[in-house]
């Protein structure tokens, strides 16, 4: 089992974030996809273009798509769209989040976005 | 079950990939490994679990290892940390 994961960020955060971990991991982050969320005057990133990217990363066990901020553009384009899919998505991306999603890969699509969630959440700490 | 107690020595400390280097050690054998600061154990085969020990230079770990090939495992993490992870300094 395989599942697999899509960024949608605003502009270049997620391919970033994919180059950081890949820093971090020394390896690549095999299934590991993004698309740039773009809402410039000369492109606007529209539902084809997600959708198409949905189907893309989808190698027939789900997909897991990680957003940077509830509320904004590309979390609400893609919970429009995960009725159509077997998808899930997780609001709050952070390299926490992406580093333990691609660790537990293999998971289900419901075990994996849990995972996502509960590890984001537990790895921020205030210090003083 | 064998422990061993050892001093982070390279200087970034355990960052992100010295975690990552040696949560491939831990992971390339059978036994399960604990590792521990005075707050926290966590289990050395996660990555942001190691990470979270947010552990310096000059930092002691607890190192726990349980399993067939426990002593191989122990002595392989020894030698990752005490080498530095494989960095100059």
């Amino acid at each position: 089992m395989s599942v697999g994961i899509l960024l949608v960020t605003h502009g270049q955060l997620g391919e970033a974030m994919i180059g950081v971990a890949e820093f971090i991991l020394e390896r690549p982050l095999a299934g590991v996809r993004y698309i740039r969320f773009d809402q410039s005057e000369t492109h606007m990133t529209g539902h084809d273009e997600l959708r198409a990217a949905i189907q893309d990363s989808d190698e027939g066990d789900g997909v897991l798509i990680l957003t940077d901020l509830i509320g904004a553009s590309p979390a609400n384009m893609v919970s429009e769209l995960l009725p159509e899919f077997q998808a899930a998505m997780a609001t709050g991306l952070n390299l926490a989040m992406l580093l333990r999603v691609w660790n537990y890969r293999n998971q289900s699509l419901q075990s994996l976005t849990g995972k996502a969630v509960r590890g984001a959440k537990r790895d921020i700490e205030a210090w003083s | 079950m064998i422990s061993r107690k050892l001093t982070i020595v390279n200087k970034l400390g355990l960052h992100a990939r010295a975690a990552t280097r040696l949560v491939s050690c831990a992971s390339g054998f059978d036994a399960e490994t604990w590792i521990g600061n005075d707050e926290k154990t966590v289990n050395g085969k996660s990555i942001m679990g190691v990470l979270t020990l947010a552990a310096s230079r000059g930092t002691e770990l607890k190192i726990e290892v349980d399993g067939k090939d426990e002593k191989d495992a122990i002595q392989s993490i020894a030698s990752l940390i005490e080498n530095r992870f494989g960095e100059d300094e």
